[in-house]
């Protein structure tokens, strides 16, 4: 256990924040095994990118527009906050900040990430081939070339993965509330899909044999006894519609599902 | 490392291998403990008999297919015998070869229907085994820390052909307290497959209340509307008093309440 001041990454944001993003170096204890990267906002947008160096480097900015200009004639005492808070448990760095942060981090491809944001920003990973554990509630999620099992939520923002590959063997789930699912898949990939859309649509470019047709349910509410002899036409009626389709696409594999209510889905073949 | 979290971590190593620290933990463990080491062999063996069993298993039309060849061979015999007759003295090889080709043809025969009966109590051995296994690997990888792996857990759940209690009650805390939205999604299908045992209705209609997932909640909703769930009313109200709920689940809230009445 080796808590790291968060108050060194705080004091260097407050400068960033009146100037440019300030950067910080964190280190994974052990290089050689399984490196994790949490972060954690409650607004501001959250960048993952690679890079070849062992270590992690954080860009942070926290918004400049967050800060109470100092009144005239006093100054601000840096007292640490607000800022972006870290800490490192073995191979773990976990970041995360209260107030507005947008943060981007490098860090070696195979690391894990669990990414969660709230508001004020978007979720975009490129390149990372660890397992990927996201959820962000009023952003957008794009995954660009990504090669590790993939679990993935946006409530109300678009879900966009690219994977380089499909083979890890965990199962992978991607689900949004109101906005499109759009996965895009080697050509060779092999899969099994669960697919379910309330109120969308589903679109793909691979050929998607479907098992069995999507189950269309409905159920007719029968009027109160004392109604028994009213017509017709003043039953009540409710027609619903279970859309939950399964498929293989390529024979079959590693199994996917999505999930949406208001959007669509999209399969796409990479090109 | 007590006993039971080395028998997790027994089935854990052939699900997907150990690093080389939880590796060395259990080897620890086995190599002072002499009935985890018992089991551990056992288990072993089992995984490798697993493999060694055939993947389709002698089933009906391979038996009909026996008959069949059985009936058109004794037909072939019939006719040649007419023709024996005639043509007996002349090919005394002909006559060797029929009978040592029965000879061959009873012996494979005699030998398949043996094998198969011994396959089959195999394979109900094998069978018994493989519920476990499918049992403890659950229950595992349902604890991982993973949402991959959590997410496999569910599904190897549906895999089993009958859920017993603790898998269920498993799914039905997954369903309350996972953390990922899509874990606790895969947790609300996999119980729903079959209808819901009492407990499992119960955890359904608790979750309607503290679910905060409006992608949750409206498959919690038509649930209740589906199964014609009376006791999940009281729930759906006080999800009903939540401020803070999605326009769209209100909407399918209000439709659920109405239809009930």
């Amino acid at each position: 256990m080796k808590p790291i001041s968060a108050f060194l990454i705080a004091a260097s944001l407050l400068t960033a924040a009146e100037s440019n993003a300030q950067k910080q170096t964190l280190s994974f204890s052990d290089p050689a095994a399984a490196k994790r990267l949490e972060v954690s906002l409650v607004n501001g947008s959250i960048t993952v990118k690679t890079h070849a160096a062992k270590e992690a480097i954080i860009e942070g900015n926290v918004a400049a527009t967050q800060r109470k200009q100092p009144p005239p004639g006093m100054k601000r005492l840096d007292t640490g906050l607000p800022g972006l808070g870290s800490e490192q448990t073995g191979n773990t760095i976990k970041l995360h900040a209260i107030h507005k942060a947008n943060v981007t981090i490098w860090v070696p491809a195979e690391t894990a990430l669990k990414l969660n944001t709230i508001n004020g920003g978007d979720i975009i990973v490129e390149g990372i081939a660890g397992e990927i554990d996201t959820n962000n509630i009023n952003g957008n999620i794009t995954l660009t070339d990504v090669s590790g099992p993939v679990v993935a939520h946006a409530l109300n923002g678009k879900l966009t993965v690219s994977l380089s590959k499909l083979d890890s063997g965990k199962a992978m789930s991607l689900s949004t509330f109101n906005k499109d699912v759009d996965l895009t898949l080697p050509a060779d990939a092999k899969a099994s899909v669960k697919l379910k859309s309330q109120n969308g649509e589903i679109f793909t470019d691979f050929d998607v044999t479907l098992k069995g047709a999507p189950v269309v349910e409905e159920s007719k509410k029968e009027p109160p006894a004392s109604n028994k002899n009213s017509s017709p036409r003043t039953r009540t009626r409710t027609v619903r519609f279970e859309k939950v389709s399964y498929g293989t696409i390529n024979g079959g594999g590693q199994e996917i599902q999505l999930t949406t209510y208001n959007g669509s889905i999209y399969i796409r073949k990479k090109k | 490392m007590n006993c039971d979290a080395a028998k997790e971590r027994m089935s854990e190593r052939w699900l997907h291998g150990l690093d080389e620290s939880r590796r060395i933990e259990l080897e620890t463990h086995l190599a002072a403990c002499p009935s985890c080491r018992e089991e551990s062999t056992a288990l072993n063996a089992l995984w490798q008999a697993m493999e060694d069993v055939p993947t389709e298993e002698p089933g009906r039309q391979l038996r009909a297919g026996f008959e069949w060849m059985m009936q058109a061979y004794r037909m072939g015999v019939a006719e040649s015998s007419v023709r024996k007759r005639i043509a007996a003295p002349r090919q005394p090889l002909w006559q060797l070869a029929v009978a040592s080709l029965t000879l061959v043809f009873g012996l494979v025969a005699g030998h398949l229907y043996t094998a198969r009966t011994q396959d089959q109590a195999t394979i109900a051995q094998l069978g018994v085994e493989m519920k476990t296994m499918k049992h403890l690997v659950t229950l595992s990888l349902l604890r991982q820390e993973s949402a991959g792996d959590r997410l496999r857990g569910v599904s190897f759940s549906e895999s089993m052909s009958a859920t017993d209690d603790e898998v269920l009650s498993a799914l039905v805390r997954a369903l309350s307290n996972d953390p990922n939205v899509n874990v606790r999604l895969a947790a609300f299908d996999a119980l729903t497959r079959n209808p819901a045992s009492p407990s499992v209705r119960k955890g359904i209609r608790d979750a309607i209340t503290y679910q905060e997932s409006p992608l949750l909640q409206i498959a919690l909703i038509d649930w209740a509307v589906n199964n014609k769930d009376r006791g999940a009313m009281d729930p759906l109200r006080q999800l009903e008093r939540q401020p803070e709920l999605h326009p769209a689940v209100r909407v399918r809230l209000r439709e659920a309440i109405r239809s009930f009445q």
